[in-house]
């Protein structure tokens, strides 16, 4: 599961670019910005049942309804609602999806010479969703790697461990 | 003194493109104009210049240079005062001058011999887009084209049925040529001869004039499904049997064609004796009799050779024949005066639509302008509210069409079918007008379909078994649509032998499917044959009796969110009954409070709600709820529990429980509140998500919010087939983690 990253880092270059970063507690994260559709205020989210904890629900964007995802829960960070907490919607191969993030700092450009890595914690920390460590104007920012947050194998086991989840319950029931 | 307009028709006729539709009929219409007008024309010119007019509009633009240079003679004519004739080509009425006299047709028939023994390829310039349009547009024709064949039937001297699916054939001839699909042109060709010779009185419309142009009209249809299985390049192979079927059109077009066709112009299409008649001018026997002496000579002529008839009756009836057929035309325009819009884009438009109804819904409740003081803002408010509602229900019709289509289709099913068992079966069709979403109108094209030949197989008796029940030899199929409650209902009555319920239980028993059947209500049996695998045909037949057929019609219409229902009485008949919603967008659905969540379970599948009794209430084990009522034990689905809603009410008596499922899979489902009934716009709930178990979709509220629609079947499977939900999130999240 985490050897793609590695193949993805080698190549750090093509991670040049503009960035949209945003905040999750005081970790500054970057989101590229092609895959940004918009930034909307934060709206009553409709829970969905027996969905992994961390789709916040469902929202109505214009009409469509879109699953939301909360990256704190995400990222097992402690959930705490700040005053500028926003919903990035942003789009991963067609399917758009939002994100609630604390609040949203800026764009900036990050240049191929300015991308790390992303540093291994061992297992406790998970860093395959990152793209790389990238520094612009003397702050280090997170590059997510948004694909991989929202739809890795993880969560498409999510969906379908849900899914799959009655058997699962009638043999513990039995 | 008509010099002046005759001087402009000239200049129009010199200005006329051969292959301009519009301009000849700009044409033909100055000219009957014309006619009317000027004082003093002999009959003959009169029947002469609208014979022209007619030439003129119906010739087919490859035809219609010869028709002009006769018109242009006919003027010039007419310019001099001389009586007036009309001549062309010998057929000019026809909009295939001399193709139906076989031997002056050498060009189109070596044409097709040669293209039939060789596979086509399309044209490798062809533009698919305008392939597929002329397929679909062509195989619309058709469904039309059948309907007319099918109303020849019971009318053959019907002259309107017979043109329109002359227009139907000739359309499709012409616009293949145009595409330069040669075999496909060619055939129509011969299918719309034979046609030409009915219209035009050649050979009459017989059994076997039928048969062949209904055959013609399901050759059509084949050739058109190998055109579009040739779009990706592959060679297109002509369908099977066309050789016979275009000999034998070749035959029944020329065997009798040979010595009738004659010089002479053919009798006009609405028929100038009927329209006499209808005036009292002459009585049939002496329109006959003037007929059979001068068969040659157009019937206003002879009956004016004759003196049955005064010259100005006639002529006005042929005015008025002239005027039909004009609003005939028009109103076929007037049928197709529409534009084709994509499907997703309809979608999107009444998306958007919902959406500006709720953003109105939003405004209008705004504190601003609630506000006293701002009455003419909360005025000018609702206004745009009526206008934003007008809109809606302006573009929820766009996707309902007619069910006409369907029922026509299966009017030709019934004919074939009927002809094939050797069952006689008469087949009416009410309220096919009524409208129903596009997508509906698909989905239960072919259930209805299964259902016609089932009814037609097991339910309708043949003729010698009907009269030994005392019932007429021809059996009755009735298909009607109507609205009612809210809801479409399609039906489909048999005055058959009925469903046999004892027939029924054997087999089912036999089946396994259920144990005796003493007990069961009719529904309930009746029920059983949409069990899949059933079917109590004696014998299978090429029909139907296999087996499979009623399971899938029940799935088909469940899939669309209908209900199918049965009554029968033995020996008197079968009636199913689709019950559908007017529109898949729309759901009719309950909102429903449960803790801090609102969910709309659709009323369709809500028997009943009620706030229980604690001594209707009982437990097994401690666990299991159930709950009495009028003697049934329902089980008790707590809906917080499944869904592990917080704050929901957990006492009986202060909440609700709704009857929701079907048969053996009732179950009470317990709610806090019912906020009311609401209409709502069924969503996919993105997919970021998928499928989530228990929800069919979501909605937007009236506030805005998303609102889950809930899934009754899946809601009482996953009651059954486990504990709530509760621990499955956070197991994930560990694994997650």
């Amino acid at each position: 599961m985490s050897s793609a990253p590695q193949a993805v880092v080698t190549q750090s270059s093509a991670h040049a670019g503009k960035y949209l970063t945003f905040f999750l507690s005081n970790e500054e994260y970057g989101l590229k910005i092609l895959t940004v559709h918009e930034i909307i205020g934060m709206m009553p989210v409709t829970r969905v049942p027996r969905t992994p904890e961390f789709i916040r629900g469902v929202v109505n964007l214009r009409g469509k309804v879109i699953p939301v995802v909360d990256l704190r829960i995400r990222f097992n960070m402690p959930v705490v609602e700040t005053q500028d907490v926003c919903i990035i919607v942003v789009q991963v191969r067609g399917i758009q999806m939002g994100i609630v993030v604390d609040r949203v700092s800026e764009v900036v450009t990050v240049a191929a010479d300015d991308i790390e890595p992303p540093p291994s914690f061992g297992v406790d920390v998970p860093t395959d969703f990152l793209l790389g460590i990238g520094k612009a104007q003397g702050r280090v920012k997170m590059l997510l790697d948004i694909d991989h947050v929202l739809t890795s194998s993880e969560f498409d086991q999510a969906t379908i461990a849900t899914a799959g989840d009655d058997a699962a319950g009638a043999t513990a029931a039995a | 003194m008509s010099q002046p307009s005759l001087d402009e028709l000239a200049l129009l006729l010199m200005q006329l493109d051969p292959a301009d539709d519009v301009g000849a009929k700009r044409f033909a219409d100055a000219l009957r104009e014309a006619a009317d007008t000027s004082a003093g024309l002999a009959p003959t010119s009169i029947i002469a210049i609208l014979k022209c007019t007619d030439a003129v509009e119906n010739a087919p633009p490859t035809e219609r240079e010869a028709v002009l240079v006769a018109a242009g003679t006919l003027l010039e004519t007419w310019m001099h005062g001389n009586p007036l004739t009309w001549i062309v080509a010998p057929a000019p009425k026809s909009a295939t001058p001399k193709a139906s006299s076989a031997p002056s047709a050498p060009v189109v028939a070596v044409a097709t011999s040669a293209a039939l023994n060789t596979p086509e390829v399309l044209p490798d310039d062809v533009d698919l887009d305008l392939l597929r349009d002329f397929i679909n547009e062509s195989r619309e024709m058709l469904v039309g084209a059948e309907a007319s064949l099918l109303l020849l039937e019971t009318d053959p001297a019907n002259d309107e049925a017979v043109n329109t699916v002359f227009r139907a054939f000739h359309t499709v001839k012409g616009t293949a040529a145009f595409l330069g699909l040669g075999q496909l042109s060619a055939f129509a060709h011969k299918a719309e001869s034979l046609l030409s010779q009915v219209r035009d009185r050649v050979l009459s419309y017989s059994a076997h004039t039928a048969d062949l142009s209904l055959q013609s009209a399901d050759m059509l249809r084949e050739f058109l499904d190998a055109v579009e299985a040739a779009t990706d390049g592959s060679p297109m192979l002509a369908p099977e049997g066309m050789r016979e079927l275009t000999r034998d059109l070749e035959i029944a077009a020329s065997g009798k064609a040979a010595e009738i066709v004659v010089e002479e112009a053919p009798l006009p299409t609405a028929r100038l004796g009927d329209i006499l008649v209808e005036r009292g001018v002459v009585d049939r026997e002496t329109l006959e009799a003037v007929h059979a002496e001068e068969p040659t000579v157009p019937l206003g002529q002879a009956l004016i050779n004759a003196h049955a008839a005064p010259l100005k009756d006639v002529a006005q009836a042929l005015r008025q024949q002239s005027q039909q057929q004009k609003q005939g035309r028009q109103e076929s325009a007037g049928a197709a005066d529409s534009i084709r819009v994509r499907t997703d884009r309809l979608d999107k438009l009444i998306d958007m639509v919902g959406e500006l109804v709720i953003a109105q819904a939003m405004i209008a409740a705004d504190e601003g302008v609630m506000q006293v003081g701002h009455q003419g803002l909360s005025r000018k408010v609702s206004m745009a509210g009526k206008i934003v509602r007008d809109l809606q229900d302006l573009s929820m019709s766009m996707r309902m069409v007619p069910l006409k289509p369907v029922f026509q289709k299966l009017a030709r099913l019934v004919r074939d079918l009927s002809q094939k068992s050797g069952k006689s079966v008469e087949f009416q069709t009410h309220g096919e007008d009524t409208e129903l979403d596009r997508n509906m109108v698909d989905a239960i094209a072919d259930p209805l379909v299964h259902m016609v030949r089932n009814s037609l197989d097991h339910g309708l008796e043949g003729p010698a078994e009907r009269e030994g029940a005392g019932k007429r030899p021809v059996g009755t199929l009735r298909l009607s649509a109507y609205h009612a409650g809210g809801a479409v209902v399609v039906e489909l009555h048999d005055d058959g032998r009925g469903l046999n319920r004892d027939k029924i239980v054997a087999k089912a028993v036999a089946k396994g499917l259920i144990d005796g059947g003493k007990t069961m209500s009719d529904q309930d049996v009746f029920a059983l044959i949409f069990a899949p695998g059933f079917s109590t045909a004696e014998k299978v037949t090429d029909i139907s009796g296999r087996g499979v057929g009623m399971d899938v019609v029940r799935r088909n219409i469940e899939g669309i969110r209908g209900r199918i229902e049965i009554a029968s009485a033995p020996g008197e008949g079968t009636t199913f009954k689709l019950r559908l919603p007017l529109t898949l967008a729309i759901t009719d659905g309950m909102l429903v409070r449960v803790g801090h969540e609102r969910y709309i379970v659709p009323t369709t599948s809500i028997h009943l709600s009620f706030r229980p009794n604690r001594e209707q209430i009982c437990t097994v084990a401690g666990r299991g709820e159930l709950v009495m009522l009028r003697g049934e034990t329902l089980p008790i689905v707590r809906l917080h529990r499944l869904f592990n809603v917080q704050g929901a009410r957990e006492k009986f008596d202060e909440s609700l429980l709704m009857l929701v499922g079907d048969g053996d899979k009732r179950v009470a489902l317990m709610v806090d509140d019912l906020l009311g009934q609401h209409q709502v716009v069924a969503k996919s709930l993105g997919e970021g998500i998928g499928k989530v178990d228990g929800l069919s979709g979501g909605a937007i509220l009236g506030d805005g919010r998303v609102g889950l629609i809930i899934d009754v079947g899946q809601v009482i499977q996953l009651s059954r087939s486990g504990p709530s939900a509760d621990d499955s999130p956070r197991g994930e999240r560990r694994a997650v983690a």
